[in-house]
């Protein structure tokens, strides 16, 4: 029996996957110490610490991180190395493909397995695309909006950037009314974003352990291996 | 761009002299004022002291100093219905009971209030008689500043007032109609106030919202008095409203709590109050960890003070409870837990629990579909078949 080597992420998207990564690990831990303190510094002097603003400097550079790594993970929806909306239409055969994959997962019989070749699966993009556009954007939009009161002329480097966060954080309160529920939103996307994160690992492994065609090389080295149909 | 903010400000500065010629003229100059100030106990000094408060509490530049000390000595004859609906009047009661009152206090109490219902002498069909008095003889010249809310179930009969028995709603369409301003001062007037909390029996709403009118809402619980006595000196000065963002005046509420509090260093400093009256209480640290809400409300109290200066809430040692926020009790609660003990809407659950029900049901599942996958794959491959390809010899 033979393998065939196929190229599924190139360079740009894995610098981007481990990016994020990095950068949702530092937000989720920082954004945790932000909404309860768990640790408390009492050197008595305020000039020898500084935990709180270094605390969300970190979480404002990740957000920073996340919101660049969202532009080019929608540069390459549409030219990327594999264009991603080609994993999503045309509609109906991909639905029909996320559906049977679905399937797969719970009879794990081959004749199930939908034929996927160098491309990702339909489930998988969907997932990322919900994820992703949904909660990223809304993440990034509630995020503004929390952070527009403090933002003003005198400290954006960007002539009118303090207008950029109001009018994005503009659309957080359209979707949520006031800055109490946005704040709430953005706690309980955070949530979600993490029980994806451990979904998506646990799935992943699961393929490598299933199917054993090196899945989890994808991400290290952009390529995985396919058998050979005789 | 230095020139023309120079021609601007002087555009504005001979805007506003030619307003207030226009005002003296109309209303006389105050006789009587500096000399009640003084019997007040408050000497001219102190006087323009304040002017020059208040001038900067209004976003305005030093040279306005003298115009907002001479529009405060007109305000006074300015004609004004001070009307209540459902509330407990808490708001008349900071300014009138105050031990010290501030010039913000007095002018209030100086102010020419043709109908006021906690503190005019007749009572009954002569109190009614006076307002409808001042309504005929100042139409469409006086202010009109609500407090309270006003009950909209049952056609508003949860609230009915005076001699007559009037409801809320009747009476506050009735005044509002002809005023020239209307002010809508306190939490109730403002969002609807406690008594609009979940699940709201009587129906109560803004007067915004009751009335369908775009007044200025002045929100607090109570109201700061200098951001209603700003508020009128704005008008007396350039003769509008001041500019307002979602209804309630910028230059008060322009700002959040969390970025003018006193105690924002220990907050960047990481140094919290973990309980009452601990050390880090008594050292005066940041109180986010008890439930101040100041970062999620706007606010100016630690600005112009309250009561002139002395104290604010947060000064004074407890977090900010959110009272110039829409909903507040309902939102900020529970008032003296961080911001994150919040339960959601509809499931009475903090986000933090959710979150580990979450984390946990896909653990679970996880590792069942581990465990079913194993016997499974195991199975299948007994049959001579791997999960992966299909029609493939084995290894």
């Amino acid at each position: 029996m033979s393998y065939e080597r196929v190229y599924r992420m190139n360079l740009i998207m894995r610098i981007n996957h481990w990016l994020m990564v990095i950068a949702f690990v530092a937000c989720a831990i920082t954004g945790f110490y932000i909404a309860h303190p768990f640790l408390v510094f009492e050197t008595g002097e305020i000039i020898d610490s500084y935990v709180m603003g270094y605390v969300r400097l970190i979480h404002y550079l990740g957000a920073i991180f996340l919101d660049v790594i969202l532009i080019v993970w929608l540069y390459l929806f549409f030219f990327g190395h594999h264009a991603y909306f080609k994993f999503i239409f045309p509609f109906k055969p991909r639905l029909k493909e996320a559906l049977q994959m679905l399937k797969h997962y719970f009879t794990l019989k081959p004749e199930d397995r939908p034929e996927t070749g160098d491309r990702m699966d339909a489930l998988n993009a969907w997932g990322f695309l919900l994820f992703i556009i949904l909660f990223k954007a809304l993440m990034l939009i509630t995020g503004f909006a929390m952070l527009s009161p403090q933002i003003t002329s005198a400290n954006t480097a960007i002539p009118g950037g303090q207008y950029v966060f109001s009018g994005i954080g503009a659309i957080a309160y359209l979707l949520f009314g006031d800055l109490a529920t946005i704040r709430l939103a953005h706690h309980v996307m955070a949530w979600i974003l993490i029980v994806f994160v451990i979904v998506h690992v646990y799935l992943e492994v699961w393929r490598e352990a299933i199917w054993k065609e090196g899945d989890m090389s994808i991400v290290f080295s952009g390529y995985k291996f396919v058998r050979k149909k005789k | 761009m230095k020139e023309k903010l120079e021609k601007e400000l002087k555009d504005l500065i001979k805007k506003c002299d030619a307003r207030l010629d226009e005002l003296e003229r109309e209303y006389g100059r105050q006789s009587g004022f500096i000399e009640w100030l003084q019997f007040r106990g408050i000497s001219r000094r102190s006087f323009l002291k304040w002017s020059a408060i208040m001038s900067a509490t209004l976003m305005l530049p030093p040279v306005f100093t003298k115009r907002v000390a001479r529009a405060a000595e007109i305000a006074p004859r300015i004609p004004v219905i001070w009307l209540h609906f459902a509330e407990c009047t808490g708001c008349t009661e900071s300014i009138l009971r105050s031990a010290n009152p501030t010039i913000a206090d007095i002018i209030l109490d100086y102010l020419s209030l043709e109908y006021h219902d906690t503190v005019m002498a007749p009572s009954g069909e002569f109190a009614e008689k006076s307002l409808y008095d001042a309504m005929k003889k100042y139409k469409g010249k006086y202010i009109c500043i609500c407090e309270g809310s006003i009950p909209t179930n049952n056609n508003g009969n949860y609230l009915r007032i005076g001699s007559k028995a009037v409801t809320g709603l009747e009476r506050a369409k009735e005044v509002v109609k002809d005023a020239l301003a209307v002010i809508s001062i306190g939490h109730c007037a403002s969002y609807g106030g406690p008594q609009s909390a979940y699940p709201n029996p009587t129906g109560s709403k803004s007067i915004n919202e009751a009335l369908g009118i775009n007044s200025v809402i002045i929100p607090g619980c109570p109201y700061n008095s200098s951001s209603l006595v700003g508020t009128v000196l704005y008008f007396l000065l350039f003769g509008k409203l001041p500019p307002t963002k979602g209804g309630r005046p910028v230059f008060a509420y322009g700002k959040r709590i969390h970025d003018t509090c006193p105690r924002r260093a220990h907050f960047d400093a990481g140094e919290f109050v973990r309980t009452w009256g601990d050390e880090a209480a008594k050292k005066g640290f940041c109180l986010y960890k008890v439930g101040c809400k100041g970062p999620l409300t706007y606010n100016n109290c630690n600005v112009p003070g309250w009561n002139e200066d002395i104290s604010s809430p947060i000064r004074s040692g407890h977090g900010c409870i959110g009272c110039s926020e829409k909903a507040f009790w309902d939102k900020m609660a529970p008032l003296e837990k961080p911001i994150e003990a919040r339960t959601l809407p509809g499931i009475e659950a903090v986000a933090d629990h959710v979150g580990w029900a979450l984390v946990g049901v896909a653990f679970a599942g996880m590792g069942i579909h581990a465990v079913y996958s194993h016997f499974k794959s195991k199975s299948i491959n007994n049959q001579g078949e791997k999960p992966c390809c299909k029609n493939e010899e084995n290894e």
